[in-house]
C-alpha cells in the first residue's frame, strides 16, 4: 500500500528551521501501514530535508557551515538570468538534498533518540512551502 | 561553558501562546484567513518595540489593526488578545520538574499590567517567584538583540554561562550563542524535555545514545 499527502509549511526563509517529525509521526499512524518506509520530500529547490538532532547550536554550526561553503552575498551565475537571487540556496540543495527516507517498524518511525526530521528553507523572501509525505508498505 | 544554575524563559511563545498564534486564533474566531505573522516586517518591528517598552498596548494594537483586517477598535482588540492567550500546560508541567537547585526565570516581552492579568488565570506563580520576574518593558533597551542577552544575565545575577535561555525564536537563539549565550530554541514540550535530560536537569546519570529496540 502506498499514501501519500501533500502538506504546506508556512516559512518566512533566509534559513528559517521547520520540525517535521510529529506531523509526519502523524500521518504514518493515520496511514495504517505498520511496516514499510517513509518519505518526506520537498517540492522546492531552495530548501532541504534533513535528519539532525535539533539543538540551536547546532543549527548555528549549520548555518556558519553553509555560509562558508556557499556564501549568501557571492556572485552566482544564476543571478544573471535577473530573475531571482537565492543561487547560495540551490548550492545548499545540491549539497543535503531535498528528502529524507525513514524505516516505518510496528507502525512508527524507526528515529534514534535524538534524531528529528527538520525542513531547512533557505529561500530569501517568505513562500508557502509544499512537502509531499508517502508511506510506503503493508 | 559553566554550569547552568538559571534558566530564563520567554514567556510569550513558551510559557503561554506566542502574540502570532493569539492573534490567529482571534482571526479564526473572526472568519478571517490566518496570517504567517513573522514574515510582516510590519509587525515585527512593531512587536520588539511593544516587547520592550516603546508601544504602549494601545498603540502597538492601533499598528496591528490594519495587519488583521479586522474593524475593531484597538481598545478592543487589546481586551481580546488578553483574554484570549492560553498557556501552554505541559510546558508548565515541565518547568515544575526542574530540580530546585535552578533558578526559573520569566521573561516577560509583554507589559506589567498584562502580565499581571494573565499571571493567575494562567496559574504563572506556580512555576515562577514572583523576584524572578523580568519586565523587558522597563528593562529601558533600545534594541532587544544582543542587548537582551547581557542584560538579562545581569538580572538574574549569573554570568552568561551559568543561565540557559529558552527563547521560542530561532533566529534569535542562534544570536545568542553567536554570543556565548547558552540557548535553547523552544519547539514544543517534547524538545524542551529533551533539552532538559541532555542538561542534566531531570533524570539523566548517563548518556543513552541507544536507539530504541524496535526490531
Amino acid at each position: 500500500m502506498i499514501v501519500s499527502k501533500q502538506i504546506l509549511v508556512q516559512s518566512d526563509g533566509r534559513f528559517n528551521v521547520v520540525v517535521l517529525t510529529d506531523q509526519v509521526a502523524d500521518f504514518v499512524r493515520e496511514s495504517g501501514i505498520q511496516t514499510g518506509q517513509a518519505l518526506v520530500f520537498l517540492q522546492h529547490t531552495t530548501g532541504v530535508v534533513i535528519i539532525e538532532e535539533y539543538d540551536a547550536g547546532v543549527l548555528a554550526d549549520l548555518k556558519d557551515m553553509f555560509e562558508r561553503l556557499t556564501p549568501s552575498a557571492y556572485p552566482y551565475k544564476h543571478h544573471l538570468r535577473g530573475v531571482d537571487y537565492n543561487g547560495h540556496a540551490h548550492m545548499r540543495l545540491a549539497l543535503m538534498q531535498p528528502a529524507v527516507t525513514v524505516p516505518v517498524i510496528k507502525g512508527r518511525l524507526a528515529l534514534g533518540t535524538y534524531q528529528d526530521i527538520l525542513l531547512i528553507d533557505d529561500q530569501v523572501e517568505q513562500q508557502p512551502r509544499y512537502l509531499i509525505l508517502q508511506v510506503t508498505g503493508e | 561553558m559553566g554550569q547552568i544554575q538559571a534558566v530564563l524563559f520567554w514567556m510569550s511563545g513558551v510559557v503561554t501562546q506566542s502574540i502570532p498564534a493569539v492573534l490567529n486564533d482571534i482571526l479564526q474566531a473572526a472568519g478571517r484567513p490566518l496570517v504567517h505573522w513573522p514574515a510582516l516586517p510590519e509587525f515585527t518591528q512593531a512587536q520588539e518595540q511593544f516587547t520592550l517598552g516603546q508601544l504602549s498596548d494601545l498603540e502597538f494594537c492601533r499598528r496591528l489593526s490594519p495587519l488583521t483586517g479586522l474593524e475593531e477598535a484597538p481598545e478592543e482588540l487589546c481586551q481580546k488578545m488578553l483574554s484570549t492567550f492560553a498557556p501552554q500546560p505541559l510546558t508548565l508541567e515541565l518547568i515544575r520538574t526542574l530540580p530546585a537547585v535552578i533558578e526559573r526565570w520569566l521573561v516577560a516581552d509583554l507589559p506589567a499590567a498584562w502580565h499581571e492579568a494573565l499571571a493567575d488565570r494562567l496559574n504563572l506563580q506556580s512555576c515562577f517567584a514572583p523576584e524572578r520576574l523580568v519586565f523587558l518593558g522597563q528593562s529601558e533597551l533600545p534594541r532587544l538583540v544582543p542587548d537582551v542577552y547581557y542584560y538579562l544575565s545581569r538580572c538574574a545575577h549569573r554570568e552568561a554561562g551559568n543561565c540557559l535561555l529558552v527563547d521560542p525564536m530561532l533566529r534569535r537563539a542562534m544570536e545568542a550563542i553567536n554570543h556565548g549565550f547558552p540557548t535553547a530554541h523552544y519547539v514544543n514540550p517534547r524538545l524542551l524535555k529533551q533539552e532538559f535530560y541532555l542538561r542534566g536537569f531531570t533524570g539523566r546519570t548517563t548518556l543513552n545514545h541507544k536507539p530504541e529496540q524496535v526490531l
